[in-house]
């Protein structure tokens, strides 16, 4: 590496009006035990660090987040008299908490450190040394770069509101509500179906302890309805949603029921005259309803509705209604909620197994689902062919689940016990019975859940590890299942009068769009994403929605319980101390600059910019810190806190400047989604080529043109942009500029294939290894950028 | 999908797609790669059909099948000059991104703009609607000369498959 470039970029200066009076600055970097010691030469970028401006002491410790290595912190910072504090360690997800912390318990602004990611983003993604050791000093010396500009910036705090929404009126809706409720805080419960119970209210028993489901699930309902502290609201759906943790504000929208709840007694004279008769969904289709209907017995509110798709609109049902319960003019109502919380409980549906053609659902009326065959079981067991009992019923799982061809990777996990539930029950149901299960491996992982298993061995259910081939209807009343016993290595063909198939589970219709009002993640399995798999595994990735159930993944009764109470203790340790910490990572107008031309207004994607006399405002409860407001403004009249021009310059100066590496290739990874991403590539030791260095932005959408001609003056030769997906910045906005960029850049001479840019979710994070395997494969046969093309980035990246 | 193979007796095995997928996960192939007989081949997995001056341009299918679910594609511009083996664009799937090396000289006449809608078309036509650019071919002979016939192409697939 050669001394002339450190010099170079310890001399840059990008705003001299902004530059802040030379502060002292420490640089400590960790071995991390052997993790980033092995790979990297510690004291080598050590030196160098200490030469580097503003640098008044450079230090290296076994474990800096140890007791040991903070006490050096400590004492080196009161030595010095230290201003700013550069740690090289880990990721910031991992420990910027703990230097933060140490930092205000020295008296220093937590917001004056700044940590240098040589841990996930370079030691353990090569093995390399003195390559490795190369990126480590880029990295400290844009560190070291932004450190000399970092600000002292405190945190705000916000009353928050107590009350709590919870959509989703399932199991775990209802105890997540009642839980709530039960410690004083006030719940609008919304469903969208007319009755709250959800899937389990369909359920015969449940396994492994036979309890009948709807004897333990009715007290709750009953309870739910008369809390006073919970506000039920059925047949509705959110509409729209605004605001942040502590204050969010709700619309709500109640599709027209006619029939008045309060005067509704539940006698169903209504529906004895209504001419209109289609599949019962509650049963599964395998029993029919009329048009105006009660959803089930024990149904919650107990009043009768008119189903608005199917119902003719003949109102034979008014002069039937002793009570005068029915509205023909009843109306869609929006309502508008403010909680402080939200909880989301939106279960799963059952996939339709009709295009797994070869298991012949629909083809044969004995060909049922298992969610079907639990309502049969509660009508007295026959086969739906003639109503007879059944014989010999055969069992098939992982219909459309562990099928990454043609169905879902994933294990729907409950299946395997609910089919032997299904067969022990009806063994004792059915004298002589045959059941037989076909499945790929059972799985029985859960307490009681092995023993019910041997259970069912002993009862005489008979289990065949095998994949089922084909379901052919032979004659009459028959079905012949040819399958092939892995164990065995034959092939097996049986005549059943009756095949349960077990359907792959997956997340509730309509999760996206909840998904996108309320700002969360969804997983490479279509189910939501929690924050943290292990550790915070019922946090989504916005602040006060917590998540619950099947929306995350397929699961028992028990386990959406036990989450149900996760997200009640979540969001009362939110809720309980009254107020919110609000980050003052925000954006903030420079007023004097401000012309009120309003584009920053129009790009803003939380509406948090508004326009008064004198000069744009912005929101701070609302502004989300993204950034995209910035490269929109014409004046430079719009900044970032903690990612101002200044401090976002002298990183890229540093990073791309400090040492030389052919070619050199900055990634700008936004901050949540990508960043993340990319640490966990390095968690993997995924290995990738050294020459890329990321540098973590708010958002895509924060970076002007100027940043990478900075970039490509300092001495890059090709620039990535990350963006996470799902983030503020749609996919049509992130598209169109990143070619505004890209035109930009080209103007000034350097090739529009240096530029590239891509996004990624966190579950496809290594995806990005072959972005920086593929990106720097093409800038390698590139070449270095012209000497021409640099110096004349130079010129616009100056300017602001 | 039921495909039928045979086993070491010779008796008739039904066999469901789960059973394909172990197969492949045990290293049998089991899937077809589609090669015509008529177009050219790069070892980058570049198709190119000769239409009197013009040269269309496209990847494979076996391309395709390797990148999975293909959800952006960036174009090169129409009038930019493209050079034998160099970047010309790239092709990204929600496993991995991979560049287009054009496979002759000359310069870009069209380029596919429903693959800025639709890029999952190279999944479901690689050699028709899943066209990338059509270029003017500036020395054709030359470039024709270092491509593959597709019988070349398919060895080079399989070998690459077999040290996989």
């Amino acid at each position: 590496m050669s001394h002339n470039k450190i010099e170079r970029c310890a001399k840059f200066s990008p705003d001299v009006e902004m530059s802040p009076a030379d502060p002292r600055v420490g640089v400590f970097i960790c071995h991390c035990g052997g993790n980033i010691g092995n790979t990297v030469d510690v004291d080598r970028v050590r030196e160098t660090a200490a030469q580097l401006r503003s640098v008044k002491c450079a230090e290296t410790n076994r474990y800096l987040c140890s007791s040991s290595g903070q006490d050096l912190i400590r004492s080196k910072t009161r030595e010095h008299g230290l201003e700013r504090i550069v740690i090289g360690s880990c990721s910031p997800r991992m420990h910027l908490k703990t230097f933060r912390d140490l930092c205000s318990s020295e008296g220093i602004n937590p917001y004056l450190i700044e940590m240098a990611n040589l841990r996930e983003q370079c030691s353990w993604t090569t093995l390399d040394k003195d390559a490795a050791t190369d990126k480590a000093i880029d990295i400290i010396a844009g560190a070291v770069g932004r450190a000399a500009h970092l600000e002292p910036l405190t945190p705000s705090e916000m009353k928050v509101n107590s009350n709590v929404a919870v959509i989703g009126g399932g199991v775990a809706g209802i105890c997540a509500s009642l839980e709530l409720a039960n410690q004083g805080y006030k719940v609008f419960l919304v469903e969208r179906q007319p009755s709250i119970g959800g899937h389990m209210a369909q359920l015969s028993k449940t396994y492994p302890t036979l309890d009948c489901s709807l004897c333990i699930l009715s007290p709750k309902l009953a309870e739910t309805k008369n809390h006073p502290l919970i506000e039920l609201m059925a047949n509705t759906e959110i509409t729209t949603v605004d605001g942040s943790a502590g204050a969010y504000s709700l619309t709500l929208t109640r599709r027209p029921r006619y029939v008045n709840e309060e005067k509704c007694t539940g006698c169903g004279d209504c529906a004895k005259v209504c001419p209109v008769e289609v599949p019962d969904e509650f049963e599964e289709g395998t029993a029919r309803r009329k048009a105006i209907y009660l959803p089930f017995p024990q149904a919650v509110p107990n009043a009768y509705v008119v189903d608005e798709k199917n119902c003719t609109k003949c109102w034979l049902c008014i002069k039937a209604c002793k009570h005068g319960a029915i509205n023909p003019r009843d109306q869609a109502i929006q309502k508008r909620i403010e909680v402080g919380a939200v909880i989301v409980a939106t279960g799963f549906r059952v996939l339709d197994p009709s295009g797994f053609t070869q298991f012949g659902f629909g083809t044969h009326p004995n060909i049922i689902t298992n969610l079907q065959l639990e309502r049969l079981i509660e009508h007295g067991v026959y086969r739906p062919s003639d109503r007879k009992t059944p014989r010999k019923i055969a069992w098939i799982q992982c219909v459309g689940s562990r099928d990454s061809r043609n169905g879902q990777p994933y294990c729907s996990k409950i299946c395997c016990m609910a089919s032997v539930k299904e067969a022990v029950l009806l063994k004792e149901l059915v004298p002589n019975l045959e059941t037989w299960i076909f499945y790929q491996d059972l799985r029985a992982a859960g307490k009681g859940y092995e023993e019910f298993y041997v259970r069912a061995m002993e009862d005489g259910v008979q289990f065949v590890r095998g994949r089922v081939a084909e379901v052919v209807p032979i004659s009459g009343d028959e079905l012949l299942v040819r399958a092939e016993d892995t164990l065995l290595g034959e092939v097996l063909e049986n005549n059943f009068d009756l095949v349960v198939l077990c359907p792959a589970i997956l997340p509730e219709l309509g999760i996206g769009e909840l998904a996108e009002k309320l700002g969360l993640h969804i997983g490479s399995d279509g189910f939501l994403l929690e924050r943290h798999y292990k550790l915070r595994p019922v946090d989504s990735q916005n602040d006060g929605v917590f998540l619950s159930g099947c929306c995350l993944g397929p699961k028992d009764v028990r386990e959406s319980v036990v989450e149900a109470l996760s997200t009640a203790s979540r969001t009362a340790s939110l809720l309980g101390k009254g107020v919110v910490t609000i980050s003052p990572e925000k954006a903030y107008v420079i007023s004097e600059r401000c012309d009120s031309c309003g584009e920053c207004v129009k790009v803003c994607p939380t509406h948090a910019i508004e326009l008064p006399q004198g000069g744009a405002k912005v929101n701070s409860i609302s502004c989300v810190g993204c950034g995209l407001c910035i490269p929109i403004c014409p004046k430079d009249a719009i900044d970032l806190k903690n990612s101002t021009e200044s401090q976002l310059m002298a990183t890229i100066e540093g990073i791309a400047g400090a040492t030389a590496a052919a070619p050199k290739i900055i990634a700008f990874a936004e901050a949540t989604s990508a960043y993340t991403a990319c640490d966990l590539v390095g968690l993997g030791r995924q290995h990738y080529p050294t020459n890329v260095r990321v540098v973590s932005v708010p958002s895509v959408g924060r970076l002007h043109a100027r940043h990478l001609l900075a970039a490509f003056s300092a001495g890059a030769d090709g620039v990535i942009m990350i963006e996470g997906e799902g983030t503020v910045l749609s996919e049509e906005r992130f598209r169109a500029h990143v070619n505004e960029i890209r035109k930009t850049v080209a103007s000034r001479g350097v090739e529009s294939l240096r530029v590239f840019a891509t996004r990624t979710t966190i579950p496809q994070f290594a995806k990005l290894a072959s972005v920086f395997e593929t990106f720097t494969e093409r800038v390698r046969k590139l070449g270095p950028l012209p000497p021409e093309a640099r110096s004349k980035t130079k010129q616009l990246a100056v300017v602001r | 999908m039921i495909v039928p193979l045979l086993n070491r007796t010779g008796n008739k095995y039904y066999l469901c797609s789960q059973v394909l997928d172990e197969l492949v996960m045990y290293g049998m192939r089991v899937d077809e790669t589609d090669v015509p007989e008529n177009l050219y081949y790069s070892k980058e997995h570049q198709w190119l059909s000769v239409e009197g001056e013009k040269c269309r341009v496209g990847l494979t299918d076996h391309a395709q099948k390797q990148l999975h679910e293909i959800v952006y594609v960036d174009l090169p511009q129409v009038g930019a000059g493209v050079a034998a083996g160099q970047v010309m664009g790239s092709v990204e799937s929600v496993k991995a991104v991979s560049d287009i090396l054009s496979p002759l000289s000359g310069e870009v006449l069209e380029v596919n703009k429903n693959l800025q809608e639709n890029p999952g078309t190279i999944n479901t036509s690689p050699y028709k609607d899943g066209w990338v650019v059509v270029v003017k071919a500036s020395r054709l002979n030359e470039d024709l000369k270092s491509l593959l016939s597709a019988e070349a192409y398919c060895s080079h697939v399989k070998t690459l498959l077999e040290t996989k």
